[in-house]
């Protein structure tokens, strides 16, 4: 894929993502300006954007978005609810054709339909023109003045622009476009009087179309001049100002993106957008490349087509006829020559475009230089870098061998005390490894924050989802989001997901209320979900609270009998937490029905193992009538494990830390066989005692004097719920280990999480003991 | 009387208003080449689209800030694009 596409697939993402949140937002309050200026900002961004691929149904459909939003920040419509959903609802499928353009680089044939159907519904929002009644002729007016007026960029350049968006911090400047009628001076008006009377007047312009006409044919009292000015002033008092001539003057507040992103065509070039102005450049070296003979007049017409279309979108239609026809025009055996000319000619010289040329470089540091200067009120984007994962996980992989590298230092100050005698020069390996030790720590917390992500970017994906399932449900729920910007490690984040999916629906499936129940329950008729997410330690706890009605243990505990997930016994005893607890079990879903939305009874077990996986522990907490908190403890990073070793004999196995209880010796007459079985007493209960080297089917030999010993080492682990006691010949050191899961021929053996590099250079294999008590 | 002529010059005094523009018109088409506005109060729009549609070299400064400032610069350029023959069309 080429670069420009695939920046362009990245930025499309952030900014379909930023747009439906807005979109969101405005759902809330409609009457939330700035969220309208995002959207539209975001959409006409992308719309800019898309005009350089293939991709115009793409471009359509955006196009009739940005429609939408154009007059509903001009207050020449008023957004309704559908208008939201419809809005949605096209920006998700840009989003699928936007991963059919990664994918393929095209769009799938059916794209020209759906986007017809697609800009036609969104047309359709604007009221029809023929049922505009004779009074509103003043709005149809405006209506039509509002192509002129969007492009600013026509009567000012892009420098003028920016400084009147400067003066008018934070609030943005105003275009205001003065088309008076051509019998305005009869009724005493004065249009220039007006213009020159603007509070905060930043530029000024007038546009006589008649001035090619000779002075003899002109009539002096036709008004045939259009006036344009920049105001850094409150649009209200704009307003105040032309209140007598409402229907001949359109006042719009510039957005950021506006300068640059409609350019002007007097100045052509020196306004393109960025990335029209690096494809332009792309051009010329392509034409520059040595070509054979027979190719050259295909390449030359490629990159005329590809210039004719970028200068297309960017409304440089004239500069594109031009181009066209001037490449027609030339010999044959200057075509070339005349095509890089005029496209040097568009390409803004370097020296006074400083912010373009830096915005030509990719990346999101570059937005941010682009859009500060003209809108203070945007909180600049953070400078970062893209960088692919693949990367930072070679990083850390370095990190791991320099990791291991370095805890071969005390084995070789160890031996120059102990085999060579030299014990100055032992002390002295001891102390360099110190310090080696303390840059590697640092090293391995730089590259791990490198791997930090905040939640948030998990939960920004909620809000749409709880909305839609709501909406489809017939329920009325609010989410809440806090802590959004506690970070973990991406692998973590992106295991969460799912997980999160599934507890989110599950509550809105089975846990809320329809509005009907919740008010005869007296609740309020909207319920609250809650998603959070906050530090405990060196683990990120999540949680997902909602006031539903809550799970009946009662309900659950019956269910899981029938199903024959517990028996009598148990059923008998088991506590209602305990209970509750089972939803986690396999095979069981307590809803009455199954719905599209959850429960086929796979939900909740698949969050568990999910959850387990990535290393986390899941509870639950519910009241009935009251609501359920499940929450998820998920470490946070996946990258380094702690582990403990053990011994067993001459061989040491790594065991996961979080899953171990305790470390006892238990003087072997304690041990008590029950029905051939061994089990031991701790802190008043009878744990079960395994031994581990049985369990991995270790020679007997291997494990000495393991018997003969008055104590037994045991390692106190809780799996599944369940403590169990292993033994072990000894137990050696906690350390923290960069994990490899098993390759190759190995990849398929059961009963190991992973391998670790010792600092003697052993490998540590590490137990997967849910796996081996299986 | 706020429409002057000096020579080739035309002046404008005080307030020109909307009715002044058919004078500024009768002058510019009987062979005046110049406009000074140095005198000028108020400019209404129509004797601007007077002076735009002329393109005749403007001198002086009006007494009107605001017109000096906005004005001066699309006159003057209006102006200087129409000396050449072969003059574009007013680019302001």
């Amino acid at each position: 894929m080429n670069d420009l596409l695939a920046q362009f697939v990245v930025e499309a993402r952030e900014l379909l993502e930023e747009a439906a949140a807005d979109l969101l937002a405005l759902e809330r309050a409609p009457d939330d300006e700035a969220a309208v200026n995002r959207v539209f900002r975001s959409v006409h961004t992308l719309k800019g954007s898309s005009g350089l691929f293939d991709a115009r149904p793409l471009t359509e459909v955006l196009h009739a978005a940005e429609d939408i939003f154009q007059a509903v920040r001009e207050h020449t419509l008023a957004l309704r609810p559908e208008m939201v959903d419809l809005a949605l609802k096209a920006l998700d499928q840009v989003g699928l054709w936007i991963d059919q353009l990664e994918l393929h680089e095209v769009l799938a044939p059916g794209a020209p339909k759906i986007a017809k159907i697609l800009a036609g519904d969104l047309r359709a929002q604007f009221p029809q023109p023929n049922a505009a009644k004779p009074v509103e002729t003043g709005a149809a007016l405006r209506a039509e003045a509002a192509p002129v007026a969007s492009d600013a960029g026509r009567w000012f350049d892009a420098a003028t622009l920016r400084a009147a968006a400067e003066a008018a911090e934070p609030g943005g400047a105003s275009l205001i476009s003065y088309l008076p009628e051509g019998t305005c001076f009869f009724r005493g008006e004065d249009p220039l009087h007006l213009m020159l009377q603007i509070p905060q007047l930043q530029a000024f312009v007038i546009d006589p179309p008649a001035s090619g006409a000779p002075l003899a044919e002109l009539d002096p009292f036709n008004c045939d001049l259009r006036l344009y000015a920049l105001s850094a002033a409150d649009p209200a008092e704009l307003e105040a100002l032309f209140r007598y001539v409402p229907e001949q003057v359109t006042i719009r507040l510039l957005g950021a993106a506006d300068p640059t992103a409609t350019p002007g065509s007097a100045a052509a070039g020196a306004g393109l957008p960025a990335l029209v102005q690096a494809l332009l450049r792309e051009q010329i070296e392509m034409l520059a490349v040595d070509t054979p003979e027979e190719e050259l007049a295909g390449r030359i017409a490629a990159a005329a087509a590809v210039v004719a279309n970028a200068l297309r979108f960017c409304g440089e239609v004239e500069a594109a006829v031009r181009i066209a026809a001037g490449v027609a025009a030339a010999p044959e055996d200057r075509r070339r020559e005349t095509l890089r000319d005029a496209i040097a000619g568009l390409v803004a010289p370097a020296a006074p475009q400083a912010d373009d040329v830096l915005a030509t470089a990719p990346g999101p540091a570059t937005v941010a230089a682009r859009a500060a200067p003209a809108d203070a009120a945007e909180p600049a984007a953070p400078r970062t870098l893209r960088v692919e994962q693949a990367k930072v996980d070679a990083l850390m992989t370095l990190i791991g061998e320099l990791v291991v590298a370095k805890n071969s230092l005390p084995f070789l100050a160890r031996r120059a005390s102990v085999q060579y005698g030299l014990r100055d020069f032992g002390r002295e390996i001891s102390d360099q490894y110190g310090t080696i030790d303390r840059i590697a720590q640092e090293l391995r917390g730089a590259v791990m924050a490198v791997r930090m992500m905040p939640v948030g970017q998990v939960f920004q994906r909620f809000p749409r989802l709880v909305r839609d399932l709501a909406r489809k449900l017939g329920k009325e729920v609010d989410l809440v989001i806090e802590g959004g910007e506690t970070q973990a490690d991406k692998n973590v984040i992106e295991t969460l997901f799912d997980p999160l999916l599934h507890m989110v629906r599950n509550s809105l499936d089975h846990g809320i209320e329809t509005p009907d129940n919740r008010i005869a329950c007296g609740k309020p008729a909207t319920a609250t979900v809650r998603l959070t997410a906050r530090h405990e330690a060196d683990r990120v706890e999540i949680e997902v609270i909602d006031d539903g009605r809550g799970i009946d243990p009662e309900a659950i505990k019956r269910k899981a009998y029938e199903r024959g997930v517990i028996d009598q016994t148990r059923f008998a005893t088991i506590s209602d937490d305990e209970a509750t607890m089972l939803v986690f079990a396999a095979g069981l879903s307590t809803a009455e029905t199954i719905s599209d939305v959850s429960g086929r009874g796979v939900g909740m077990d698949v969050v568990r193992n999910a959850v387990e996986k990535a290393g986390g522990r899941i509870s639950i907490r519910s009241v009935l009538g009251k609501g359920t908190t499940v929450r998820l403890n998920l470490p946070l990073s996946m990258a380094v494990s702690r582990v403990m070793t053990v011994a067993l004999g001459e061989r040491l196995f790594g065991v996961p830390m979080d899953l171990i209880h305790a470390t006892v010796k238990v003087p072997r007459d304690d041990v008590v066989s029950i029905r051939g079985k061994q089990a031991f007493v701790l802190r008043e209960r009878v744990v079960p005692l395994v031994d581990l080297a049985g369990l991995l089917d270790l020679p007997e030999a291997a494990i000495d004097k393991a018997g003969d010993a008055d104590e037994v080492a045991v390692l106190v682990v809780s799996v599944a719920n369940e403590t169990i006691g292993l033994a072990v010949s000894a137990f050696g050191e906690g350390m923290e280990v960069i994990l490899k899961p098993l390759e190759g021929v190995l990849a398929g053996i059961d009963g190991y999480i992973g391998t670790a590099l010792l600092g003697d250079g052993r490998v540590l294999l590490v137990l997967d003991l849910k796996e081996l008590m299986r | 009387m706020t429409i002057g002529r000096d020579g080739d010059t035309v002046l404008l005094e005080d307030v020109c208003a909307v009715d002044d523009a058919e004078a500024l018109m009768g002058h510019l088409q009987a062979g005046a080449t110049r406009i000074d506005w140095s005198g000028c109060t108020h400019l209404h729009t129509a004797c601007l689209q007077v002076m735009l549609a002329a393109r005749v070299p403007i001198r002086g400064t009006p007494a009107n800030p605001l017109l000096a400032r906005w004005l001066g610069p699309l006159l003057d350029a209006g102006a200087a694009t129409a000396l050449p023959e072969t003059a574009s069309p007013l680019e302001v």
